[in-house]
């Protein structure tokens, strides 16, 4: 079994690494940093932890689990990569990640279909009190095969989680995630970056829920939509009655490339206290004739000042983590998409 | 030795005729200043030479070593030695400042000639500082949230470093302290050279205290009705507009409507707290 050698180059200069393909360890190198967290295939007990995300379960046997654990007080700046890769079968995948209070934790995902496969990403986060969870997943493909995330996210009090997705599929895509702020002072910001192209169709859906008071939650949508194909994002902040000084944002931006792309944006605030502050904005449309104007006036041929704007979308991406070899993957992808 | 040639130039914009016949000349080591009340026409003629596509050339031409300017495209102009630093340059959010500049300077170069990043940051890093720019400046993206005296200044430390043949600097006074206006004089003065050709265009005498002109043109409606040395400018700074308006027997100098030049309050205010003095 050997890899695609974009991965292959990307995995060696991850520093804790480890590599599933299908639902089988392939490879593993995991940095001193990350000894005390542990892997395994334990269906997680999940149910009295999640009181809100009764869809937070595992729905059958045919899903795989795996469940990440990291004790309290463990801590690491130092990012644990977790790449996931669709070879042989279409992948249903379910993985359980839970960080105990005051655990810190970085993590790269890299979820990877090869040829046609169709991938089901179903990804449960649990973060304790205080704890700190910073993600950034990627998601590629190498053909049209389906692809499907579902995140069911849960906070407790005073932890924070920012979670960055990159979704570069070429497929049909539904990339759907919801957090629940459960304890006073919970912070979330989900920010969410896809690219179509050809007739692709991707629906990225991110609720935020506001259970406690004094709780913040960003939502940030960016996509860029080609040829003939579909982009939408749906967003919703909703804060609860008593859910007092909340703070619920949500920015989606988007550049419309192609005569017959789509890209819409339909954000929706559900709020049901006064005393919160919330807000949201958007900015979509065709590549910005002032800045086309600025670059090209510097010598850029039109083709290449068109990709440096759209390559500024990134940007999330690229400041959720700092690793040479995985903006180099990111900027790969990017051009893969955008040709 | 670089040579602009406009010749008659006339321009519209949205069906208005801004420039009614502008001629000038800049030849390398030659450094022209453009003077003139605001709304005159004087940074449409910028963008025109530029390329701006909000603007149609009716009658004229502009030449650069004898090549018609007006058949290239925009970016070809750039490659071709013109540079224009801009007063409100466009704002790119998630592209830095050095992978901006990075990208425009290999544009310019065959593929054995582009910069290696290391080449790239030292002379980049040299240039912010002969700039006094802040440090985070490489990894700020591009305009955004800038002030406008950091505008101007990124403005001319992309002229430092794309080296063109003939540079145009519209407004580049407006928003600079006295400060400021002095770091970018002396960079601007440190590059005259007989391979480039400067044209300054100002509303102000101010900026010529800094970087001196040999010619001085004013600009009213749409069309160079003076041009002179010293003496003219001095007359300028010391009595204003109106006697050109006499002598000639313009009574409205501009050729557009207010909104089209902005004036920058801060600018106006420097101006008159330095009178107040």
């Amino acid at each position: 079994m050997t890899l695609s050698p974009a991965l292959e180059t990307l995995i060696d200069a991850l520093p804790s690494v480890v590599v599933y393909v299908d639902d089988k360890l392939y490879f593993e190198r995991r940095d001193k940093a990350h000894e005390a967290v542990t892997l395994s295939d334990i269906k997680a007990s999940i149910d009295s932890r999640f009181p809100y995300e009764k869809d937070a379960l595992p729905p059958t046997d045919a899903t795989t689990p795996l469940t990440i654990h990291v004790p309290p007080t463990i801590a690491s700046k130092l990012p644990l990569a977790l790449v996931h890769i669709a070879r042989d079968k279409d992948l249903d995948r379910h993985v359980h990640l839970e960080l105990d209070r005051h655990a810190e934790l970085t993590l790269i995902h890299l979820v990877h279909h090869e040829a046609d496969r169709a991938v089901t990403m179903r990804l449960n986060v649990l973060a304790g009190d205080n704890a700190h969870l910073n993600i950034l997943s990627v998601i590629s493909s190498e053909g049209d095969g389906a692809h499907a995330t579902r995140n069911r996210v849960h906070i407790n009090q005073h932890a924070r989680v920012v979670y960055t997705g990159g979704v570069f599929t070429h497929g049909p895509t539904h990339h759907d995630t919801e957090v629940t702020l459960a304890g006073p002072y919970a912070e979330n910001d989900t920010n969410i970056i896809a690219l179509t192209d050809h007739a692709q169709e991707s629906l990225i859906n991110t609720r935020v829920v506001h259970r406690a008071p004094r709780t913040r939650g960003q939502i940030d949508h960016a996509g860029v939509a080609a040829d003939d194909s579909t982009l939408l994002f749906e967003g919703v902040g909703k804060i609860h009655k008593g859910m007092i000084k909340s703070q619920a944002f949500q920015h989606n931006r988007g550049v419309v490339l192609g005569d017959n792309a789509r890209l819409d944006a339909n954000p929706l605030l559900l709020i049901d206290e006064h005393d919160v502050e919330a807000g949201h904005g958007a900015a979509i449309g065709r590549i910005d004739e002032n800045q086309l104007y600025y670059l090209m006036s510097r010598g850029m041929t039109k083709t290449d000042a068109e990709k440096l704007i759209i390559q500024g979308y990134l940007a999330p991406l690229k400041r959720a983590i700092d690793h040479d070899a995985l903006h180099a993957r990111l900027d790969t992808l990017l051009h893969d998409k955008i040709k | 030795m670089p040579e602009l040639k406009i010749e008659n130039l006339h321009a519209r914009v949205e069906g208005n005729e801004i420039l009614k016949g502008v001629s000038l000349t800049v030849k390398g080591g030659e450094t022209h200043a453009i003077m003139g009340p605001n709304g005159t026409g004087k940074s449409t003629l910028a963008s025109v030479v530029m390329g701006h596509p909000r603007y149609e050339v009716t009658e004229g031409t502009i030449t650069l070593d004898d090549v018609d300017v007006l058949k290239m495209s925009v970016d070809e102009r750039a490659r071709a030695g013109l540079f224009l630093a801009m007063q409100s340059p466009a704002e790119v959010p998630g592209v830095t400042n050095s992978d901006f500049i990075k990208t425009a300077i290999n544009a310019r170069r065959s593929d054995d000639e582009k910069l290696s990043l290391f080449q790239f940051v030292r002379i980049y890093d040299k240039a912010v500082r002969e700039l006094k720019m802040s440090e985070d400046l490489p990894h700020r993206y591009l305009n955004e949230g800038f002030s406008g005296g950091e505008k101007k200044r990124n403005e001319i430390l992309q002229l430092k470093m794309l080296k063109p043949r003939i540079a145009i600097l519209d407004e580049i006074d407006s928003g600079l302290d006295v400060d400021a206006l002095k770091v970018v004089g002396d960079n601007v003065t440190e590059m005259k050279n007989p391979e480039m050709g400067m044209l300054l265009i100002t509303h102000y005498q101010r900026l010529l205290d800094y970087i001196t002109a040999d010619t001085v043109h004013v600009m009213m409606q749409g069309r160079i009705v003076k041009t002179g040395g010293v003496d003219l400018m001095k007359k300028i700074d010391e009595e204003g507009y109106e006697w050109i308006k006499d002598e000639l027997g313009i009574e409205d100098e501009r050729v557009m409507p207010e909104e089209d030049e902005r004036v920058l309050l801060e600018n106006c205010a420097t101006k008159e707290a330095l009178e107040g003095k």
